[in-house]
């Protein structure tokens, strides 16, 4: 029974704090040995998720299971959950060896145990000759570490990262990155990542939970969550996105009639990444990546084809972004080959294929407008 | 020498003109001229009487031989290494600044951990451990003389509801008048402490305790492992400042004892006092006094000490 259990199982949690709800009924279940990231803009509920987790914040509603156990009530320090937190939070007077043994000690484990797991573990984090350093002689990359080696110590059933590597800059953050995702795979825990940069979550994660005013928004791969968002939050917060509005005049077997911002476009109905499908008279919010439009017109049948005039364009060495200003007003934004820039040029058209497009359904006009 | 600077374009030529003149305009010379009011200032109030009482301690002023005024020796340093009542007020003078010590740290350690975490009613909770402190030292002697009277005072009275527990003359017991004195003391200073101590509370992250929270520590480990040690500077300095106003101490003891019963309370600081004006020995007392400042001079130097390894080594290895 335990054997098949998530690794970490949320029930319909709730936490509000007065009228403000923080985490809105969310549920999730986390299989072992998963690296899952929530990633959500500031504010969104991550941290108190994390937090509940781990028992520092007490939900009002719903449960928590790990390992099939059910400790909703169990207090932070019978929790078999570690986490790491944003700024380290080493104790500064004590050595390196000190802060990575001390969850072993407070179980009572022995001495010479709790040395031979400290040696274990800085092998791991790559760091076995700063055993006696104290956490001010080290740089912030290796404090990371080092509260990643402290949290790992007690052989935790899974771990809980909340913007590890937030401060640190550009280059560590990506090496970082690396570096956390190799441990994970060798200890193969369960990690679960908090990050607001969508990136870090893209390239690290097995299953990325996208979270928005305290609810999850979307759970999926990365891929699929880029390629098929099942939202508009989604969207626009994972990666780049050009939205465009529409209403269903017609559905015809696999292909769907829409209307466009002025426009009659024609799209497959499997592109509909969430729901029961189109039916007319359902509005829909077309999602077109700024790389999915090309400048290469194939005049394929069945391409949506959008044509405006270059406003802006910008250069980034291996790609360019280009601004297209439509006919009715609004902004297109492309990212191609900077083999495309095609200097002067004032009218252009770009296509996308109708498979690289997503479509939301946003339920009956008639509902809202 | 004067003409090996020469005047860089842009500076001003009659500054630069002499090594002396710029020693005084700019070099250290000018930071002593600047300085020089208040080292005036410092050495007449703390210099003059210093040295005063250094002369004063070798002279023979003293009201059983009147005569001898002006006869210069070290017979007053002679008498105090063999005498009883100096050393035996050394002893109590240690006994007093151990014991208010003890009491003040951890009343006010306790008193910081009760309330550093209160919310409602936060100002209430601390105003009322800092209140002691805004009531002078003469007038926390008079309220406890008056709370230990043996006949009338209220701790006897609360006592008589305390079964086979008796009422004591506290001031006038020996066994307890030293005692009763620190109680007064430590009632009266601990604040310093509480402040000291609520400012070092409030500066330790919280996070660490909920780092330590999830390693299995408990109340009691997480004080251990985490408050103690995070506090372990601001005790040592507040243990070595409440060392030296122990020693020091005065208004208390002297307005409640005046030393007695017999000597049973004479510290040091006491004792030189009645030298001077019970006995009237003034240039003894001014010995008395030397080897009070000697003793101070060593705790200022520990506190000092203190103060600069709490500078340097803030979380590291001390
Ligand atoms: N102890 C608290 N009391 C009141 N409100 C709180 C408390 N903790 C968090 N909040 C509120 O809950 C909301 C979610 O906070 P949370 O820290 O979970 O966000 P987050 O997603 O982690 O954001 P960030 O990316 O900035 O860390 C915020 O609006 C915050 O102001
Ligand atoms: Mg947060």
């Amino acid at each position: 029974m335990t054997e098949t259990a998530p690794a970490i199982e949320l029930r319909n949690i709730s936490k509000a704090y007065g009228a403000l709800r923080v985490i809105d009924d969310v549920s999730l279940r986390v299989e072992k040995g998963v690296f899952i990231t929530l990633l959500g803009p500031s504010g969104c509920g991550k941290s108190t998720l994390l937090r509940s987790i781990v028992g520092l914040a007490r939900p009002d509603s719903g449960q928590i299971l790990v390992d099939g156990n059910d400790i909703t009530n169990a207090a932070a320090h019978n929790r078999p959950v570690k986490m790491v937190f944003q700024d380290y939070a080493l104790f500064p007077h004590m050595t390196v060896a000190q802060n990575i043994g001390f969850g072993c000690e407070m179980q009572g484990m022995s001495r010479k145990s709790i040395s031979r797991r400290c040696q274990e573990l800085l092998d791991l984090i790559r760091l076995p000759n700063l055993a006696g350093r104290y956490p001010d002689a080290l740089s912030g990359g290796q404090r990371q570490r080092v509260a990643l080696a402290r949290a790992l110590a007690p052989d935790p059933s899974a771990l809980l990262l909340d913007e590890p590597l937030g401060a640190l800059d550009l280059k560590l953050r990506q090496d970082m990155q690396r570096e956390l995702k190799s441990i994970q795979r060798r200890t193969e825990k369960t990690f679960v990542f908090v990050t607001h940069d969508q990136e870090e979550a893209m390239s690290m994660s097995d299953l990325v939970a996208v979270m928005n005013k305290g609810r999850i928004e979307q759970l999926g791969a990365p891929q699929d969550v880029y390629a098929n968002p099942a939202t508009e939050f989604v969207a626009n917060f994972v990666g780049a996105a050009n939205l465009f509005r529409a209403h269903v005049i017609a559905v015809e077997g696999n292909e769907a009639k829409l209307e466009v911002e002025g426009s009659e476009w024609i799209v497959p109905v499997n592109r509909v990444t969430c729901g029961n499908g189109l039916k007319a008279g359902d509005r829909a919010i077309i999602v077109i990546r700024p790389e999915a439009l090309t400048t290469d017109t194939t005049k394929a049948a069945g391409a949506i084809r959008i044509t405006g005039k270059v406003t802006e364009q910008t250069y980034f060495g291996d790609r360019v972004h280009l601004h297209l200003s439509l006919a009715n007003g609004r902004s297109v934004l492309i990212d191609a080959r900077p083999q495309s820039l095609r200097p002067g040029v004032d009218e252009m058209t770009v296509e996308c294929p109708a498979s690289d497009l997503a479509i939301i359904v946003r339920g009956k006009r008639t509902e809202h407008s | 020498m004067t003409t090996r600077m020469r005047a860089q374009p842009g500076e001003r030529p009659d500054i630069v003109s002499g090594r002396s003149r710029r020693f005084m305009t700019e070099g250290p010379g000018f930071a002593l001229l600047m300085l020089l009011p208040a080292l005036l200032v410092l050495g007449f109030v703390i210099g003059l009487p210093m040295i005063k009482a250094v002369i004063l301690s070798f002279d023979t002023i003293t009201f059983r031989r009147p005569a001898a005024a002006g006869t210069y020796g070290v017979h007053n340093y002679a008498r105090l290494m063999s005498d009883p009542d100096a050393w035996g007020a050394v002893l109590r003078s240690a006994l007093y600044m151990l014991g208010t010590v003890a009491g003040s740290v951890s009343l006010a350690l306790g008193a910081a951990l009760l309330t550093h975490r209160v919310i409602r009613l936060r100002a209430l909770a601390r105003l009322t451990f800092l209140l002691p402190w805004t009531v002078p030292a003469v007038v926390t002697a008079l309220v406890w003389g008056v709370m230990y009277d043996g006949n009338f005072g209220v701790i006897n009275r609360l006592l008589d509801f305390v079964p086979f527990v008796n009422g004591q003359d506290w001031l006038i017991d020996r066994q307890t008048a030293l005692a009763a004195l620190i109680v007064a003391q430590v009632w009266n200073e601990f604040p310093v402490a509480y402040i000291f101590f609520l400012a070092g509370l409030h500066s330790i992250p919280e996070e660490l305790y909920e780092a330590a929270k999830i390693d299995r520590a408990g109340a009691f480990a997480r004080f251990r492992f985490i408050t103690l040690p995070q506090l372990r500077y601001i005790i040592a300095v507040i243990v070595i400042l409440l060392m030296i106003l122990g020693f020091k101490a005065f208004p208390i003891i002297f307005i409640l004892t005046g030393g007695g019963p017999a000597g049973a309370t004479e510290t040091l600081t006491v004792l030189t006092y009645n030298t001077a004006f019970r006995s009237l020995d003034f240039s003894y007392s001014a010995t008395l006094g030397i080897l009070a400042v000697l003793v101070s001079i060593v705790l200022v130097l520990g506190y000092l000490r203190v103060m600069a390894r709490a500078d340097t080594g803030k979380g590291g290895a001390v």
